[in-house]
């Protein structure tokens, strides 16, 4: 009976040797840095008379898990750039319960405005970008994109 | 017929017992009491899921459900036992079918039998990645609507709780794992029991057809005493458990209509060991649709949380490849469903048939036992091992979704009231998540995972020295095999990053 009762704790020891190399291999959700992944948003924005359309391109075909910046352009009926928007940019995962990773857009001149998006999870996610002009116009787009761990 | 095992005196915790919860529990309509306000919450979730916002990490029908309640059924099964059973809002409507006195019939005898709880997960779990459950509301709402639609259909149609018994996902879930609660019903004192008339624990104090018989012949052939059934009495046990004769948790709801029903006040809700059931001898029925129920529902939550990391994506790519199934002209989507239908198949079906007899062969061979047990009696003595570390996948898989969206059920709330003009809750703070850190869940993941697989290795251990006797060590080695094989891949498994995927493309 004795060995039996050795097995137990001998295989459990063996396992968690086991388990601890892999584990050490494969670490859960590193912050490797990401390529120049940027995605570029167009947004036009009409209100009342004046539309705006948002269009977002993805310059980059494989986003990595990890801060990326994205670009949005904001640009009025005429297709002329609006400055001094506020440009705020929400990324859900479409899975539930996942927190959604919020961050706004600086402007860098030109109707163009640049936010650090931390894609901090692999998998499908939305994102949406809202443009506020000072005068309270708005606009919005979404773009489904995918982040690869 | 009542075990030794189980001490009989009324000195052991009896939760039926307690001051005010025992009474509330035991009340006629305690149960109604619980399954109304889960009634009120499915019909929420249904209205959201098809009302509300898309985006899964914005609709209640997603959260709820894939987030929390199944990070809740864990720690409920785990620390008190089957309570989702208990306010199941899905068996409100079937008690109405069954007031109606609409059923009559029995379930059809072949399918009396597990294999139907094992088509039916399965059919869930690969619809849940197939689908994409989780990342959509309205299909989510729907699968809620489907549960009710069946509930009742099978209650309209069938005299004992069929639905519940045989077919639900949920309740064979929970069935499995509730195995190991602290929490069994049984009775105060056997004696009574045996020289109760009524049997009224699982016939009901009304029925359409007893289980037991109690109509007893008198002299002249004409029965003595007549069982009368009316639709007004209490139901007794709709999975048809005998209370004195229960050693297991396996199909109890935990209703607790057989406390209700039996005019002695002999049952009880007692206190065990957790796990106790599992390493006491001849707890579960020697079946093999048993033992595959459990088997497989453990290999199932590998394979389930296997298509969420990103490993599957590059396997089912390799299985599009070998089978030229891009040549044949199938979209993304018919090669995603053979492939990840594949995957399924063998790592859930498959894997746990095959392998777990081929344990059982190996402990027979070693031991010397073949003249002795059959096939089928060498595995099922094992099949309650597999529980804990099934329950491991599980809470890890399950508790990882739970602990990294605790707290968005709250923003997930406020947006839906303020959609609905109550203010009154304020502006939703969308950045409340749960635990961000990723190793803290991480080390969660693998202590329960490593947990789970030492308590099935030692339950194990238990059985085969019972079952094997001095050949204990060598009939144990086949299974702790297997274990220490299921514990390695649960492990790189639930180290892998998470890749949640919708919509799959194939080269
Ligand atoms: S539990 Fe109650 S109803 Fe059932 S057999 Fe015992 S005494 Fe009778
Ligand atoms: S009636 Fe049956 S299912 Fe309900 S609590 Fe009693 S034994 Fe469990
Ligand atoms: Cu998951």
């Amino acid at each position: 009976m004795r060995p039996i009762l050795s097995l137990v704790p001998a295989l459990l020891l063996a396992a968690l040797l086991a388990g601890c190399r892999q584990s050490a291999g494969g670490t859960p959700i590193p912050t490797q840095p990401a390529p120049d992944a940027t995605i570029e948003a167009t947004a036009e924005v009409t209100l009342n008379a004046e539309s705006l359309t948002v269009t977002i391109a993805l310059t980059d075909e494989v986003l990595l898990v990890g801060v990326a910046p994205v670009t949005v352009t904001v640009t009025d009926a005429d297709g002329e750039p609006v400055t001094g928007a506020t440009v705020a940019l929400r990324a859900d995962m479409t899975h539930a319960g996942m927190a959604p990773v919020l961050a706004s857009a600086e402007e860098t001149g030109d109707g163009v405005y640049v936010a650090q998006v931390d894609w901090n999870m692999g998998g499908d996610w939305v994102l949406t970008i809202t443009a506020t002009t000072p005068d309270g116009r708005t606009g919005s787009a979404t773009l489904e994109t995918r982040v690869e761990s | 017929m009542t075990p030794a095992s189980i001490p009989q005196a009324a000195t052991r915790f009896d939760v039926l017992r307690l001051p005010l919860i025992g009474r509330l529990l035991r009340w006629r309509w305690g149960r109604l009491a619980v399954q109304i306000p889960m009634f009120a919450l499915a019909a929420l979730l249904v209205y959201d899921g098809f009302t509300g916002s898309p985006l899964a990490s914005q609709n209640l029908a997603t959260v709820a459900p894939w987030v929390h309640y199944r990070g809740l059924i864990i720690i409920a099964l785990f620390f008190v036992g089957n309570l989702f059973c208990m306010a199941c809002p899905f068996t409100l409507p079937r008690t109405l079918g069954k007031r109606l006195s609409l059923s009559k019939r029995r379930f059809p005898r072949v399918l009396r039998s597990k294999a139907v709880a094992i088509a039916s997960l399965f059919a869930l779990f690969f619809a849940y990645e197939w689908l994409d459950l989780w990342a959509s509301p309205a299909l989510t709402a729907w699968v809620i609507v489907g549960y009710f639609v069946a509930s009742f259909a099978f209650e309209a149609f069938f005299g004992e709780s069929a639905f519940c018994k045989y077919v639900c996902p949920l309740g064979s879930f929970n069935f499995v794992y509730s195995t190991v609660s602290p929490l069994q019903i049984s009775v105060r004192d056997a004696s009574v029991c045996q020289t109760c008339v009524g049997k009224e624990c699982v016939n009901g104090s009304y029925s359409p057809q007893p289980v037991v018989l109690i109509d007893s012949i008198g002299v002249n052939g004409a029965p003595d005493i007549t069982h009368t059934h009316t639709p007004q009495g209490i139901p007794g046990c709709g999975t048809l458990l005998f209370a004195p004769q229960m050693q297991s948790n396996l199909d109890c709801t935990l209703c607790l209509d057989c406390a209700r029903a039996c005019p002695h006040g002999n049952v009880g809700l007692f206190g065990r060991g957790i796990g106790a059931e599992l390493s006491r001898p001849k707890a579960w029925p020697a079946r093999y649709d048993v033992a595959f129920l459990v088997i497989a529902l453990a290999f199932m939550g590998l394979v389930n949380a296997f298509g969420m990391v990103p490993p599957v994506y590059d396997l089912m790519q390799r299985i599009s490849d070998t089978l030229g199934l891009r040549a044949l002209g199938l979209t993304d989507m018919g090669i995603e469903t053979i492939a990840l239908g594949l995957i399924f198949v063998v790592g859930g079906l498959i894997a746990p048939i095959g392998l777990s007899l081929a344990a059982a062969g190996a402990a027979r061979a070693l031991t010397r036992t073949t003249k002795r047990d059959n096939l089928r009696v060498a595995l099922t003595t094992f099949a309650p091992a597999f529980v804990p570390i099934g329950l491991g996948f599980w809470a890890a898989h399950y508790g990882f979704h739970f602990l990294i969206g605790l707290f968005s059920i709250v923003p997930v709330t406020q947006g839906f009231l303020l959609d609905h003009g109550i203010t009154l809750f304020g502006q939703p703070n969308w950045a409340l998540g749960g635990i961000t850190d990723l190793t803290v869940i991480g080390a969660f993941q693998a202590i329960v995972v490593i947990a789970g697989y030492g308590a099935s290795l030692w339950t194990a251990q238990k059985i085969a020295l019972r079952a094997y006797k001095r050949q204990g060590f060598t009939g144990l080695l086949p299974w702790a095999l297997l274990f220490t094989l299921m514990l390695l891949a649960g492990l790189w498994l639930f180290s892998q990053p998470m890749e949640m995927r919708g919509t799959v493309l194939f080269d």
